[in-house]
C-alpha cells in the first residue's frame, strides 16, 4: 500500500515514470484496494481475537476461519498480480469477472468479490455460532451481529455493472459511505 | 429515518433514470448537445437540440442503449475512473469527463487527427492516445478497439446531456473571455 502510494504520488512529479509499464490507475487501484483489505483483515482479526474472551469459549468454526485467512491472502496475491501484469481486458463480462471491474474501491474482479462474500459469510457464522454455542451474548456482540447484515448486503453493490453512471454512483455511494465507513 | 431514506432513494432514482428529470434517454446521442446558462437556476444546463446523429447514423432506442451499455463496459474494463472523474467522482490525475463531449479543444484535435468530425477525432485519440500526447500527463494506450472507442464516445455524448445541477461550473467560460 505504501509503495504504490509513493509510486502514485511520484507520477505527479514525473509523469513519464513507469509510463507504458504501470499506469497511474493501476498503481492507484493497488494502493486503495490494499488499504481497504488490510483494514478489513484487521477488523476481522481483532474480532477473532476478541470473541473467545467475550463469550468464554473457542470460536465456532475456527478451523474454517483459519483456512480462509490463507485463502484470502492467496486471492489478494492473485488479484494484485493480475492488476500489475494483465491490467485490462476488453469490454466484456469476462474481463469484469477475471481482471478488473473498474469501479472505485471495488476494482477487484468479480470472482474475488464472490470470495469476499464467502469469507464474510463464514465470519458471520463464526460470530453468531459462537454466541449460540456459548448460549450468551453481550452488548458488543449483539451490535456486531446486527452489523453483519449491512456488512454483507451493502457489499453486494460491488457486483452489478450498471450502464447509467448516475445510478451506478448512487448505489456505489451506499457501498463506500456505509460499508467502508460504517460497517 | 429509514422511511426518509427510502423515500429519498425512490425520488432520486426516478430523477436519475434515463428519461427522468435529470438524465436524458440514451437516444439523445442522435441530437446536438449544448450547455447554456439559465438565469432562473443560476447554473449551466444541458440543452438538447436538433438532429445530429453520431457517426452519421441515427440509432433507435435499443441500438442506442446497446452502444451506451458497451461504452460503460469500456469505462469499467479500463478503469477510467481511476485516472479521470465522472460527475466529479473518481481520481484526480486526469480531467473530469462529465462534459468532455463539449470540450472546444476537439475542433483542434480534428485537424491533428485528420478526422472529419468531433466524434471521429475522439475515436482516433482514444484508440492511440500515446500518438497524440497531451500536455504533461500522457494518457496511456489501453488497447481500445474502434467499436469500443465509438461506444465510449457515445457514452460521453450521453453523459454531457445529463443535468448535473451545474457541474462542472464555468465550463468553457474562460474560452469565451
Amino acid at each position: 500500500m505504501t509503495l504504490t502510494g509513493l509510486v502514485s504520488s511520484y507520477y505527479y512529479v514525473n509523469a513519464e515514470f513507469l509510463f507504458g509499464i504501470l499506469p497511474f490507475n493501476i498503481a492507484k487501484i493497488l494502493h486503495i484496494n490494499t488499504l481497504v483489505l488490510w483494514l478489513l483483515m484487521g477488523f476481522m482479526g481483532s474480532i477473532y481475537w476478541f470473541l473467545p474472551q467475550e463469550l468464554g469459549r473457542e470460536t465456532a468454526g475456527v478451523w474454517a476461519a483459519e483456512q480462509l485467512f490463507y485463502v484470502f491472502c492467496a486471492a489478494v496475491a492473485v488479484v494484485a498480480v493480475v492488476f500489475i501484469f494483465v491490467q485490462y481486458g476488453s469490454s466484456t463480462e469476462t474481463a469484469l469477472w477475471f481482471i478488473n471491474q473498474g469501479r472505485k474501491y471495488v476494482e477487484a474482479p468479480r470472482w474475488a468479490a464472490v470470495g469476499v462474500v464467502v469469507i464474510m459469510g463464514v465470519f458471520a457464522y463464526n460470530v453468531i455460532g459462537t454466541a449460540i454455542a456459548a448460549r450468551k451474548t453481550t452488548g458488543i456482540i449483539t451490535v456486531l451481529m446486527i452489523d453483519l447484515i449491512p456488512l454483507i448486503l451493502l457489499y453486494l453493490i460491488a457486483f452489478p455493472a450498471l450502464t447509467n453512471m448516475s445510478a451506478d454512483l448512487f448505489w456505489w455511494w451506499w457501498l463506500v459511505h456505509l460499508w467502508v465507513e460504517a460497517t | 429515518m429509514s422511511a426518509v431514506l427510502i423515500m429519498l432513494t425512490i425520488d432520486s432514482l426516478a430523477a436519475i433514470t434515463p428519461g427522468g428529470s435529470n438524465v436524458p434517454p440514451y437516444t439523445v446521442i442522435n441530437q446536438h448537445i449544448d450547455y447554456k446558462f439559465v438565469a432562473e437556476r443560476g447554473i449551466d444546463v444541458p440543452v438538447v437540440g436538433e438532429a445530429e446523429p453520431l457517426f452519421g447514423r441515427p440509432l433507435d432506442s435499443a441500438a442506442a442503449a446497446a452502444l451506451i451499455e458497451r461504452g460503460k463496459m469500456v469505462i469499467q474494463s479500463r478503469a477510467c475512473i481511476d485516472c479521470h472523474t465522472f460527475f466529479g467522482n473518481g481520481a484526480y490525475y486526469a480531467p473530469d469527463l462529465t462534459k468532455a463531449w463539449l470540450d472546444p479543444d476537439w475542433e483542434g484535435w480534428q485537424a491533428v487527427t485528420g478526422a472529419d468530425t468531433r466524434e471521429g477525432a475522439m475515436v482516433r485519440f482514444l484508440m492511440d492516445p500515446e500518438q497524440y500526447r497531451t500536455w504533461t500527463r500522457t494518457m496511456p494506450n489501453l488497447g481500445i478497439a474502434e467499436p469500443e472507442a465509438q461506444a465510449l464516445v457515445a457514452y460521453l455524448k450521453w453523459m454531457a446531456a445529463v443535468d448535473t445541477n451545474g457541474f462542472p461550473p464555468n465550463f468553457n467560460r474562460a474560452e469565451k473571455k
